[in-house]
């Protein structure tokens, strides 16, 4: 797994690479918890993240709890169909907006 | 296609052995020709499974093994999950409530929740030295709708 930030417009851009599993999630978590603390609008590019489970799906649940504290805006984009579902099996597909690119998730909602 | 040849792996009960226990997965199902998303589906399952076993199931810090059974043929493959940790049956953990609201959530038996949503059957066997999971997953879906990867 490979975690990398950017900027774009007024959101932090992540973008979380490769596969997401119970031995390295504990890494994801740590950044996501910084982040979320630092930051209040940010973007999740989930077009090159292969696999994620439970405790992936924890972490992000954890930050999108600092994000929602502070009324603040998390969007995932270019999520792949396998991992839609398992956010749909998980409930997750309610709390986690997803859209289909980069340009569809910075412009929602302006 | 050899659908009679099986597959087993001892692992140690060590978050460290998921990338062999990943490997397995993808060799058992390259080898024949199940559909990458449902190599995903059993992937994903038995690491949920294998870290509640590392994480949850002993009550020593010895190194123990978890014996990992792939069996295939043209309808289904299943896989069985032996430990020698204590006797715990996952089947009867509360279930999830996947329509509460974000911040009521926890990610306490969300692992379970998917394995068991993601095959098709899971039974749990108490054994004398411990426990073993049967999962079924059953081919055709992916596979006919898709055609092989």
């Amino acid at each position: 797994m490979d975690i990398r930030e950017s900027e774009i417009d007024s959101f932090a851009l992540l973008e979380i690479i490769g596969r997401v599993t119970s031995e390295n999630s504990e890494t994801l978590k740590e950044y996501l918890q910084e982040l979320g603390k630092r930051e209040q609008q940010v973007l999740i590019d989930c077009s090159a993240l292969e696999y994620i489970s439970s405790t992936g799906l924890g972490a992000l649940l954890i930050l999108l709890k600092l994000i929602q504290k502070k009324n603040g805006t998390l969007r995932l984009f270019s999520v792949s169909p396998r991992i839609v579902e398992v956010f749909k099996i998980s409930g997750f597909e309610k709390f986690f907006p997803i859209f289909s690119s980069l340009e569809a998730a910075r412009r929602a909602g302006n | 296609m050899n659908t009679d040849e099986n597959l087993e792996v001892k692992l140690p009960n060590s978050l460290a052995a998921l990338a062999q226990l990943h490997a397995t997965v993808e060799h058992f199902c390259r080898s024949r020709a199940i559909h990458s998303d449902t190599e995903f589906k059993i992937d994903l399952a038995l690491e949920e499974i294998f870290t509640n076993i590392v994480r949850y199931g002993y009550d020593d810090t010895q190194p123990h093994e978890i014996v990992v059974r792939f069996k295939g043929n043209r309808d289904s493959v299943r896989i069985s999950v032996e430990d020698d940790g204590r006797h715990f049956n996952p089947l009867l953990a509360p279930a999830v409530d996947v329509n509460a609201p974000a911040a009521e959530r926890r990610i306490g038996g969300l692992g379970i929740h998917l394995v068991r949503n993601l095959l098709d059957q899971v039974r749990y066997q108490r054994r004398p030295t411990g426990n073993r999971l049967i999962l079924i997953k059953r081919l055709g879906k992916e596979e006919n709708e898709h055609g092989h990867p």
